[in-house]
């Protein structure tokens, strides 16, 4: 096994195409209107929040949070749109130091859905160093969106197999839809759990992606008791 | 002081930046640009410290209006803002960026990037 310059293989390499296509226009389209009223959010926030009446603040925080929520499905479908064609800078990562920077931007959301995270010895591994950790920053954002209101515990653990590192993302949240295990990485696949981390619904798609550019790959299975065990297969560092 | 060209060609964005940026003790808006014809005309007239551009504009491909800037105005950098990320810049053009922020990007965060631009540093990856 070892990282790839292609994309997710010839079979579905045209879908893939046009999802990528509309994804780009999509958050195009859609960010230029997000960056405006979100600049003028702030412009609000800046300048004239203390004109404003208590009324007027939680109007304006509930502003923010709805812009935020948006934000955050115009950034997936860009980071979607863009893994085919990104150049792979490949190396060994260390996998323990990726999964800490991944988690920094979602302090919060951990904190406030009380989720205990737990992070075992991981075996480094070879890939692009920020592709892992954005590969991370999606399987545990989505084992939170998928903990919901908490609380609850995610797991990260790691072993070598063969020339691979198999590492596993489990959660006890929601359980896995109808669609079964293979359904969560379709794109805008119906997402566990819910709420502002959800975006736009294409997290696993991303991880899919990731895996996939590095020739490695990704499942999923049922929890033993609740929620889901995601499992990434890439390749090993010697 | 740090005077800006802002490119873009949405007129709503185009205010909004004008007021955030003319709103900065270091940053000022010295143009604006709604496609890229005008983005190279107003680089060259202008000599901007920093153009700040749109990649999804009217008028030549991203790249040649990257460029472009880099011979009409060969001291500014330029900051890209965009919907559209990285990989539709090719290689030259992409090197010749100092920093691509998506147009979702905080007020705080791109005027931090606009002033160390002007200042002629780069944005860390």
């Amino acid at each position: 096994m070892a990282p790839s310059a292609g994309g997710g293989g010839a079979a579905h390499a045209s879908a893939d195409e046009l999802l990528d296509a509309f994804a780009a226009r999509t958050a195009h389209t859609l960010g230029a209107g997000v960056g405006v009223a979100g600049g003028y959010a702030s412009l609000l926030r800046e300048q004239h929040a203390e004109r404003l009446d208590a009324d007027g603040l939680e109007a304006l925080g509930g502003l923010e949070g709805g812009l935020g929520r948006l934000r955050l499905v115009v950034e997936d479908l860009l980071e979607l749109s863009a893994l085919a064609t990104r150049e792979l800078s490949v190396e060994p990562v260390d996998t323990a130091a990726a999964v800490a920077a991944a988690t920094v931007g979602l302090r919060a959301p951990l904190r406030a859905a009380r989720v205990q995270l737990e992070v075992g010895a991981l075996p480094a591994v070879v890939g692009d160093p920020a592709l892992v950790e954005r590969l991370f920053h999606h399987l545990i954002r989505g084992a939170v969106a998928a903990i919901g209101r908490g609380p609850g515990r995610v797991a990260v653990t790691g072993r070598p197999r063969g020339a691979g590192v198999h590492l596993e993302v489990a959660d006890d949240g929601a359980p896995l839809g109808p669609e079964g295990a293979e359904g969560l990485f379709a794109p805008f696949a119906a997402p566990r759990g819910g709420g502002p981390l959800v975006g736009a619904g294409v997290s696993m798609a991303i991880c899919r992606r990731i895996a996939e550019r590095h020739g490695g790959s990704v499942s999923a299975r049922a929890g033993e008791r609740a929620g889901a065990t995601v499992v990434v297969v890439l390749a090993g560092a010697a | 002081m740090t005077g800006v060209l802002v490119c873009d060609d949405a007129p709503d964005m185009r205010d909004l930046l004008r007021e955030v940026l003319d709103a900065d003790p270091v940053l000022h808006v010295v143009g604006e640009a709604g496609d890229g014809a005008d983005t190279l005309r107003l680089a060259e007239a202008l000599q901007p410290d920093v153009v700040l551009l749109d990649i999804g504009m009217p008028g030549p491909e991203p790249g040649d209006v990257v460029s472009g800037v880099r011979r009409a105005a060969p001291g500014a950098a330029i900051v890209v803002l965009s919907g559209y990320g990285a990989e539709h810049l090719s290689g030259p053009a992409a090197a010749a960026i100092t920093a691509h922020l998506p147009k979702t990007t905080d007020l705080d965060a791109l005027r931090r990037t606009l002033r160390e631009a002007g200042a002629g540093r780069r944005r860390p990856a």
